[in-house]
């Protein structure tokens, strides 16, 4: 899956653009090649780089370019319309997809996952490598040290500490005391004579 | 809709439908009917069972309207289910990995601990929940019911609130969501798979019930033990 989407965004709010884009570039296959705060350039650009969608606000159509949405494009472009006001049904039934951009971010996510047809199982660029100090936090857990102790013998606040388990169980998808222990011992962190000794 | 339909839907809810005493072989009786035939509340049934499927839909109000000896119940059946049968095929697996020397003996060893500690944890829990926490809902519906309240129940009421129990619910998915990754990622790779693959499948499902089994606890039998011990507290105090 090394395929990127490629999408052209069209607004003319340079806010709700960078909005969009925010949104859209945390999902990791999109590439955003292009943005048009109005239509004859978003049009211009679909043509010179052939995107697989193009995300454009209704309001930048009127009633005379809009009649015949895919007359103005020599490739198979997508149309996704955003609409903050009420969409005009006959765009609505050009496009391949309509979303409301007022609605919240669950929401909007939820559309725009659904409208660019993103799998859910992608790569996603997530490190779940812990930190030599992680580690060594892992290793005093594994030994059954309090967060106050673990903060003396690293040398830390007590707030950092948490921080840390906070991270480390985010990483390993590891909740339980007994459960780190288990990895500290696996990746030998720690081995049982230790913990028993401690 | 038939029973039939309801397993094809999600054969998830098999256990589940056998806590309502339905077994295999049913036939093509419907839902409905089989509910009467079995003397089920078939209202009940249904809400249990969606709650089950759609994790979604959770009719809290609607559920609360039930009577605590009806929850109880069901949730009895759920601990025996537990305790009886998936706690113990786990175990007989992990044995089974033992027996074929799937990790190195010290792998095993660490395995066999930390699910030891976790079969502890869930064994407690439900026993103190048999022994203290459901007899005394019951109980309390009961006084509630029939405005008999000895003085005994009383003093249990002022001391030991349904409130309290929630606050100390513990979570008894956390050491079964570690298990899964330990046993996913942390164990180097087994020599037989397919019993790691199978204990993994048995955990998954496990630890779904239990989320379901801990949401009407918290959500429905809790809440509505706790409108009783007031209304009767409010009531004592009224009529001193
Ligand atoms: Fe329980
Ligand atoms: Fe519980």
């Amino acid at each position: 899956m090394t395929h990127k989407i490629k999408i052209i965004l069209a607004d003319r709010s340079p806010i709700i653009l960078k909005g969009l884009k925010n949104l859209l570039n945390d999902f990791s296959l999109i590439d955003i090649i292009k943005e048009a705060d109005n239509w004859e350039f978003a049009v211009r650009s679909v043509n010179k780089n052939t995107p697989d969608y193009l995300i454009f606000n209704s309001n930048l159509l009127n009633n005379s370019n809009s009649k015949k949405l895919s007359s103005h494009f020599n490739n198979k472009v997508k149309l996704i319309s955003i609409y903050n006001v009420p969409i005009p049904e006959n765009i609505k039934a050009q496009c391949f997809y309509s979303i409301n951009i007022n609605s919240n971010e669950e929401e909007l996510i939820k559309n725009f996952k659904h409208a660019l047809e993103i799998p859910k199982i992608i790569i996603k660029k997530e490190s779940s490598e812990l930190s030599n100090r992680e580690k060594a936090v892992v290793r005093c857990i594994a030994l059954g040290m309090t967060n106050k102790e673990i903060a003396d013998t690293l040398f830390i606040s007590t707030h950092t500490v948490i921080a840390h388990r906070k991270n480390i169980t985010k990483k390993l998808a590891i909740k339980t005391v007994s459960g780190l222990t288990v990895y500290a011992l696996l990746n030998e962190l720690v081995n049982t004579t230790e913990i028993e000794q401690y | 809709m038939k029973m039939v339909d309801v397993i094809h839907l999600n054969y998830l809810l098999l256990p589940v439908i056998n806590r309502f005493g339905i077994t295999l072989g049913f036939g093509d009786v419907s839902v409905e009917e089989l509910c009467l035939k079995k003397n089920i509340n078939l209202a009940f049934f249904l809400n249990i069972i969606n709650a089950y499927h759609d994790e979604s839909f959770f009719p809290k109000t609607d559920l609360q309207k039930f009577s605590v000896k009806l929850i109880v119940d069901y949730l009895q059946k759920a601990h025996k289910n537990y305790l009886h049968d998936s706690v113990p095929q786990i175990e007989k697996l992990i044995q089974n990995l033992v027996v074929e020397n799937s990790y190195k003996k010290q792998n095993l060893e660490i395995l066999q601990s930390f699910f030891n500690e976790y079969k502890n944890e869930i064994t407690e829990h439900i026993n103190r929940e048999e022994s203290k926490v459901y007899p005394y809902a019951v109980q309390v519906e009961n006084a509630y019911e029939t405005n008999n309240y000895n003085n005994a129940l009383i003093k249990k009421m002022e001391n030991y609130s349904m409130q309290y129990y929630l606050n100390e619910h513990d979570n008894i998915e956390e050491k079964l969501f570690d298990l899964k990754n330990i046993i996913i990622k942390y164990l180097p790779p087994p020599k037989n798979t397919k019993i790691s693959n199978s204990i993994l499948i048995q955990l998954f499902n496990l630890e779904k019930d239990l989320n379901d089994h801990s949401r009407i606890e918290e959500k429905v039998m809790i809440p509505k033990v706790v409108k009783m011990e007031k209304s009767i507290l409010n009531y004592l105090a009224k009529n001193k």
